[in-house]
């Protein structure tokens, strides 16, 4: 798919054309993505199992692994809050869940200080997988069993969907540096 | 990609302290988080209103996509009844006169059957629905199945409510806003329903286990009784689900237990009903009828 050339040489790209277009702050588009991502739980489809990937926890690491210092720490919690709302699970899984990534991806950011396409994916892949599987501990009540294997048709496609998350942020991201 | 620049601040104490204070208040946020989901599993009703709130909002836009949805279908369904419509007339026609036939006998054991119930004095309350809505959203990226339901508590809608379609049971209401109400899908693991078999009344429970399908425990220890095919009507027992609504027909069996599927398809974009709980007044019956002198046979002519 996306080498690592290709995909660094895209972000880091230097302004080639001048256009006028209206500028748009980056910060305003990966608030609005990250909320639209997360919106995405109440399209009106009826799903037997759990199959949709969580766009919302996508779009937000895919921000912070292209633009490290663009959301400030806390925002995890934040657009966490949003999300349980939306989705419907116990107000706090979110919260709780994409704060401790998010600090846990900044802390892992100091023994790989250099990262391509494939690092970020992985980091995409990992936050997915942990949040998938913690969301569905918090949400069961005890009553029904929990089978881990359940989940692991859309913990694949989370992890397949991630690259086409990240390219999507990145033309974001040239959207709101090229002006 | 280059290594971003580290997040010291430089020298700058202010800037310095403004990046601590960030990291102060994510690490508080993510505490609160995980305190918030320990509420919800000590003390649901208080945690629920926010939720509420958020369902009675997100509603009525599902209900708007839901109808495009439906639309979109119903176009490529006329289409091919068009295509074979001839053929389809002859076969529907003798199929409506086989039908006919056996609408009348079960009319009439219908009849029988009031009257039977009648001479014995169980009264069935009526299973009049409290509203009709429509299902339009479930939660497909959720660990728990769901369903919004776009009819509230102004329609009369309570917790503990339980939801049919025309064809079976979908679940039953957990959550009721003004305008929209959180359903628990019989195919979530959290959700028990009491059933027994159409064909003999055997007893067995129905519970989710998450992936679409239902697993059936009847409640004897024996073995190899149930088969595919099987259908399974809830029984009135525990108060919450009028009895003779169907829930499952059986499609895999085991020597202790089966899986089946659910009978009311959540997709087909149903008219949803959502019905009184129902509380059996056959308790009461027992007991005056155990406070007047049996029967004689002789009698009961």
């Amino acid at each position: 798919m996306i080498g690592n050339r290709t995909y660094n040489s895209l972000k880091n790209t230097a302004r080639s054309k001048r256009r006028t277009r209206a500028p748009v702050s980056a910060r305003t588009l990966a608030i609005a993505s990250i909320m639209l991502g997360s919106l995405t739980a109440i399209i009106p489809m009826v799903a037997s199992m759990p199959i949709l990937p969580p766009f919302g926890l996508l779009t937000f690491v895919a921000w912070r692994v292209l633009r490290p210092h663009l959301l400030p720490n806390w925002s995890g919690v934040l657009f966490g809050l949003f999300d349980d709302l939306v989705s419907g699970n116990p107000i706090g899984t979110a919260m709780f869940l994409w704060g401790a990534l998010s600090i846990a991806i900044d802390s892992s950011e100091r023994y790989f200080p250099w990262r391509g396409f494939y690092h970020d994916w992985v980091i995409s892949g990992i936050s997915s997988t942990i949040y998938i599987l913690m969301a569905a501990m918090f949400g069961s009540t005890g009553l029904g069993t929990f089978d881990p294997l359940l989940f692991l048709p859309q913990i694949l496609i989370s992890i397949c969907a991630a690259p086409l998350v990240m390219r999507l942020v990145v033309a974001l991201d040239r959207r709101a540096t090229n002006p | 990609m280059a290594p971003p620049p580290p997040r010291r601040g430089g020298y700058s104490r202010r800037a310095q302290f403004g990046l601590f204070a960030g990291y102060v208040v994510a690490v508080a946020g993510t505490i609160f988080g995980l305190f918030l989901v320990i509420t919800s599993w000590v003390d649901p009703e208080g945690h629920s209103a926010l939720r509420r709130m958020m369902t009675d909002v997100t509603a009525p836009i599902s209900s708007a996509g839901s109808s495009v949805v439906g639309g979109a279908k119903g176009a490529g369904g006329g289409l091919s009844g068009w295509w074979r419509a001839g053929t389809q007339n002859a076969s529907l026609k003798k199929e409506l006169d086989a039908a006919r036939r056996e609408l009348i006998d079960a009319r009439s054991l219908k009849r029988e059957n009031e009257a039977l119930r009648k001479t014995l004095g169980i009264i069935e309350r009526d299973g009049r629905p409290v509203a009709m809505g429509r299902l339009v959203a479930s939660s497909p990226s959720a660990s728990r199945r769901f369903g919004i339901l776009n009819v509230g508590s102004t329609s009369g809608v309570a917790n503990e409510q339980s939801v049919r379609s025309a064809d079976g049971l979908f679940g039953r209401v957990i959550e009721t806003g003004i305008g929209s109400a959180r359903i628990l899908l019989i195919t979530d693991s959290g959700n028990v329903v009491p059933v027994r078999r159409v064909s003999d009344g055997l007893p067995a429970t129905v519970t989710g286990i998450g992936d679409g399908w239902l697993e059936v425990r009847p409640l004897t220890s024996q073995t190899g009784l149930m088969k595919p095919g099987d259908v399974f009507v809830t029984s009135g027992v525990g108060g919450i689900y009028q009895p003779n609504i169907p829930v499952t027909v059986i499609r895999k069996a085991q020597r202790d237990k089966a899986y089946g599927v659910p009978i009311a398809n959540p997709g087909a974009s149903d008219v949803a009903m959502v019905l009184p709980v129902y509380e059996p007044a056959a308790t009461d019956a027992a007991v005056t009828q155990a406070a007047k002198p049996p029967v004689q046979a002789g009698q009961a002519k």
